[in-house]
């Protein structure tokens, strides 16, 4: 390599950009980005765990099977352990085989589903710490929300690129190149080699069966960003500089992208906590009045026999999208009466298809009433929800939830976080295993080998 | 899959480029076809068993080699056997470890490292025959080269992507679509995956080392097309009809807006499908040196041969070419991109192979330094004016008085002058005799030009290993 000569042509945003993750591996967390990360990570292994036994997690568990490989790190809910390459696209397409997983409003990601399986794959492959696992998912959640944001990411998905796996594909290489040790001049080779492998059209929403968009979301940025720093870290270079120059990255893709935001507040803002956790494996319009509903039922002991009528009010295009459907996960009026039966929603009960033909479900259905209000179309893409509930002893309670629980501005506590992990990965891993997998993510900071996950894990 | 509620939007574009590839394992080539088609097969697996020892093919084989996988292909020039994705990535990025790979110049790509790598690895996989192995490989270049000129070509490469990474990632999927017998709704979903992966950027020029554009050319190329074929043949599926309806491939490709140029011709993806083979289109690089010097040793190689012209005769030569080519290769210190250097060893050795295009060494050799000094290269405008055509002219005058003198038009080995069989093989055989011995070489030159006789491909192994 021609380092003197090159030295030169290196942008102040690339400088920048590579020393921040040559070097984030060494720099500890502030806490509450410690904290949140680890609310990330949980999130996103039982996406995996759950995303297991749906069919895009089982058709991805499938295909790499055949592919077999170096034993670097495990397929989740699988006795498979792989490549690390390999591990994460499975992982990857695992963690979005559902809409379980988390995502980036502002940057129009889900970071979770990419970065976590590059991070796990690559610190299995390395014997990382868990302390160094967390820093690279934090650095991955910070370089996928700069990438796309950097594009305008509203407007690349309005030009028809995928913002799902762009930002994701850098930020899985970034997370996996921080656990593989490169340097500042790998670093900027590891750029070079993601943005030769960042792609993706955003016609994901047509299929189907969700395997593709499990591909697309989540296996392509993970696999695609943990070859880059596999290729690097075995000794390839590469372009010194993809993000300036003669026909740069930045030539190729945006209307008038702004290389700068790559780097903007980089070490002071952590993307990482603008991150939302979805609380409820539900449609996105459902999710304001389940949390507004559990409140008034924990608030004030409520029972479903108590109950008279429920009105529930949201945006008029929400009251559409989830009015009376036949799936019970995006059905607003069985969601609401599940709610007011169980006192909980949990991922099997918002996926079971027969309840819904279940005659006390029915009974309790009669009686609840979806509205679009005005009020609330006016304040999208905020998506709030009125709930009414009017009780057989003639009290009435109103509530009005303006943050959905699990935003960021409303963010979920460790025990919200824990609660939904559990269920999401109980009913797969056992009740003993699903608690000390919990367990070993809140005190991951204190985990010396990533591999020792390898036994919670596995199927 | 609702199947009843999706066949109905499926365009009549997607619908006959899929229905072509998944029936071109069935349809025979024509016999002009299948000639090329060994050409352009051999002329890639030479490139590969030669990179294998250059080092962007030094740390592919590496790289693959720690990653591990089922024993599905060979990795060309080493004993591994991997899986097929991996051998694919391995043998791609060996056979555009140098430059004497093929190209097509419409379509501004590379078609062969890319695609019969995906070929070769998937065949092997599969246990296919000769015939199928070729006429996936004549599906590739079809499908390759179509998709890049839908995109428009050199306009698509002025908005920073990567024609040389775009079409040859379609034609290494369709290809290995192809060689697992995908029916025609499953290929949909083939190149759906293909849509999704598809990537690169044309920043390549910047690479010192060679190995990222081996990579970006060659590795990536194959390795997506062959992920691709194999998720669907593992049972995964995909959007159906990803060329058209909402936020399509070609809505993300149209640069139109920012170039002034044409918008994205999705038709020109099966324009002349079945009658127009491009592959025949396609180059063949004659000699493993730059551009400019092949038309001048053309020239020379043609003036030794009919006048059986030694170096000790030669008074002194006079070499025009385009003043750009001029400039790219005038006196330079690497020995395949120097014009006088090779000229010297065109003179010396009656011929010029791999290695003696790569002998460094021999740039100081007193022989060579004498002759080297009896060459004159001049910048001609008159042949500047006919690029991106690289003519050459030679003018010799011996030390009887003689003047002998030869104009090349055509490059031999471009589409307009293509390479016989015999050069082919001589190119071939050259190429890989240095690393697999000279009666390997042999052998798997007459294997490739016996491919259609050839049951299954694995039996290809023993000659490709080393």
């Amino acid at each position: 390599m021609k380092n003197k000569g090159a030295a030169s042509a290196i942008s102040p945003v690339m400088r920048q950009l590579a020393t921040y993750i040559a070097r984030a591996g060494g720099k500890a967390l502030p806490r509450a980005v410690l904290e949140k990360t680890k609310h990330h990570l949980l999130d996103t292994l039982a996406a995996m765990v759950s995303g297991s036994r749906l069919l895009p997690g089982k058709k991805a568990i499938g295909y790499v099977r055949t592919l077999g490989g170096t034993p670097e790190a495990c397929v989740i809910g699988s006795r498979l352990t792989i490549t690390a390459e390999h591990a994460a696209l499975a992982n990857g397409m695992l963690a979005h085989a559902d809409e379980t997983d988390d995502s980036h409003a502002p940057s129009l990601c889900h970071p979770g589903c990419a970065i976590v399986p590059a991070a796990l794959a690559m610190g299995e492959r390395e014997r990382s710490s868990g302390t160094r696992l967390l820093r690279a998912v934090a650095l991955g959640y910070d370089v996928a929300a700069r990438l796309n944001m950097s594009l305008n990411a509203y407007e690349f998905r309005e030009d028809g690129h995928s913002t799902h796996s762009f930002g994701p594909a850098f930020g899985a290489a970034a997370a996996a190149g921080s656990l593989a040790g490169l340097n500042y001049d790998q670093a900027r080779h590891l750029l070079s080699y993601t943005a030769q492998q960042a792609s993706g059209v955003s016609c994901w929403m047509r299929d189907e069966e969700h395997i593709e968009k499990a591909f697309d979301f989540g296996g392509m940025p993970a696999r695609s960003g943990v070859a880059a720093a596999a290729m690097v870290s075995h000794g390839m270079s590469a372009v010194e500089d993809v993000f300036s120059g003669e026909r740069n990255f930045f030539v190729a893709y945006g209307r008038a992208p702004q290389p700068e935001v790559l780097v903007r507040d980089l070490g002071k803002t952590f993307e990482v906590m603008n991150t939302n956790i979805k609380r409820w494996s539900v449609g996105s319009p459902i999710q304001a009045p389940l949390d507004g509903l559990l409140e008034l039922i924990r608030a004030h002991g409520i029972k479903a026999g108590d109950v008279e009528r429920v009105a529930v009010r949201v945006a008029h295009q929400a009251a559409n999208t989830v009015d009376n459907r036949s799936m019970p996960d995006i059905c607003m009026q069985h969601m609401v009466s599940i709610m007011l039966l169980d006192g909980i929603v949990t991922f099997e009960s918002s996926h079971d298809e027969k309840r819904m033909k279940h005659p006390r479900v029915l009974e309790v259905r009669k009686r609840v009433e979806l509205y679009g209000d005005d009020e609330l179309t006016r304040v999208m893409p905020s998506r709030q929800g009125k709930v009414a509930l009017k009780l057989k002893d003639g009290r009435e309670f109103n509530i009005h939830v303006k943050a959905v629980r699990g935003t960021a501005d409303n963010p979920m506590a460790r025990a919200e976080v824990d609660e939904k992990a559990y269920h999401l990965m109980a009913p797969i891993l056992g009740q003993k295993r699903a608690r000390a997998l919990c367990d070993a993510v809140w005190s991951l900071d204190k985990l010396n080998d990533a591999r020792k996950l390898r036994p919670l894990l596995r199927g | 899959m609702a199947k009843a509620r999706t066949s109905a939007a499926i365009s009549p574009l997607m619908r006959d480029l899929a229905r072509y590839i998944s029936n071109a394992l069935r349809k025979p080539l024509p016999a002009a076809v299948s000639e090329k088609t060994r050409h352009h097969t051999l002329d890639t697996i030479a490139a590969m068993v030669s990179g294998s020892r250059l080092l962007p093919g030094r740390m592919a084989v590496s790289y693959v080699k720690t990653l591990g996988g089922k024993r599905e292909a060979t990795v060309v020039g080493s004993r591994l056997v991997t899986s097929a994705v991996h051998a694919a990535l391995a043998n791609a990025m060996c056979a555009h470890a140098d430059e004497t790979d093929d190209s097509h110049a419409p379509s501004l790509t590379h078609p062969g490292c890319g695609i019969v790598s995906a070929a070769l690895a998937m065949a092997e996989r599969m246990g296919r025959g000769g015939d199928p192995l070729l006429r996936a490989v004549a599906l590739g270049y079809d499908v390759s080269s179509r998709l890049t000129l839908s995109l428009g070509g050199a306009d698509f490469r002025q908005t920073g992507h990567l024609t040389h990474s775009f079409g040859p990632t379609f034609g290494a999927a369709a290809a290995s679509a192809a060689l697992l017998e995908l029916d025609a709704d499953r290929v949909r979903h083939v190149l759906s995956y293909t849509a999704q992966q598809v990537s690169g950027l044309s920043t390549y020029p910047r690479d010192t080392e060679h190995i990222e554009k081996a990579f970006d050319f060659g590795g990536m190329a194959a390795r997506n097309g062959v992920t691709a074929a194999a998720m669907v043949a593992a049972g995964c599926t995909a959007v159906e009809d990803v060329f058209s309806g909402e936020r399509n491939f070609f809505i993300a490709y149209d640069e139109s807006r920012r170039s002034g140029r044409p918008p994205p011709q999705p038709q020109m993806l099966v324009h002349g499908l079945g009658r127009n083979y491009e592959i025949m289109r396609t180059n063949i690089k004659r000699w493993s040196v730059g551009s400019p010097i092949q038309a001048p040793l053309d020239s020379l190689y043609e003036i030794i041969r009919a006048h059986g012209v030694k170096a000790g005769d030669v008074e002194n030569i006079t070499v025009r070419v385009s003043t750009t080519g001029a400039d790219t290769t005038d006196n330079r210190d690497m020995p395949d991109i120097c014009m006088q250097h090779m000229c010297a060893v065109m003179l010396l050795d009656g011929i010029v192979t791999f290695e003696s295009a790569h002998d460094e060494k021999r740039m100081k050799h007193p022989a060579v330094l004498a002759l080297r000094r009896r060459v004159e290269l001049i910048r001609d405008e008159e042949l500047q004016k006919l690029i991106p055509e690289r003519h050459g002219i030679v003018e010799l005058v011996l030390k009887d008085g003689r003047r002998l003198r030869h104009h090349t038009r055509a490059v031999r080995g471009t589409a307009q002058n293509p390479v016989s069989r015999a050069e082919v093989d001589e190119k071939g055989y050259h190429l890989m005799a240095p690393i697999l011995g000279a009666k390997r070489a042999r052998a798997l030159c007459d294997a490739v030009w016996n491919l259609p006789a050839l049951k299954d491909v694995r039996r290809l192994r023993p000659l490709l290993r080393a």
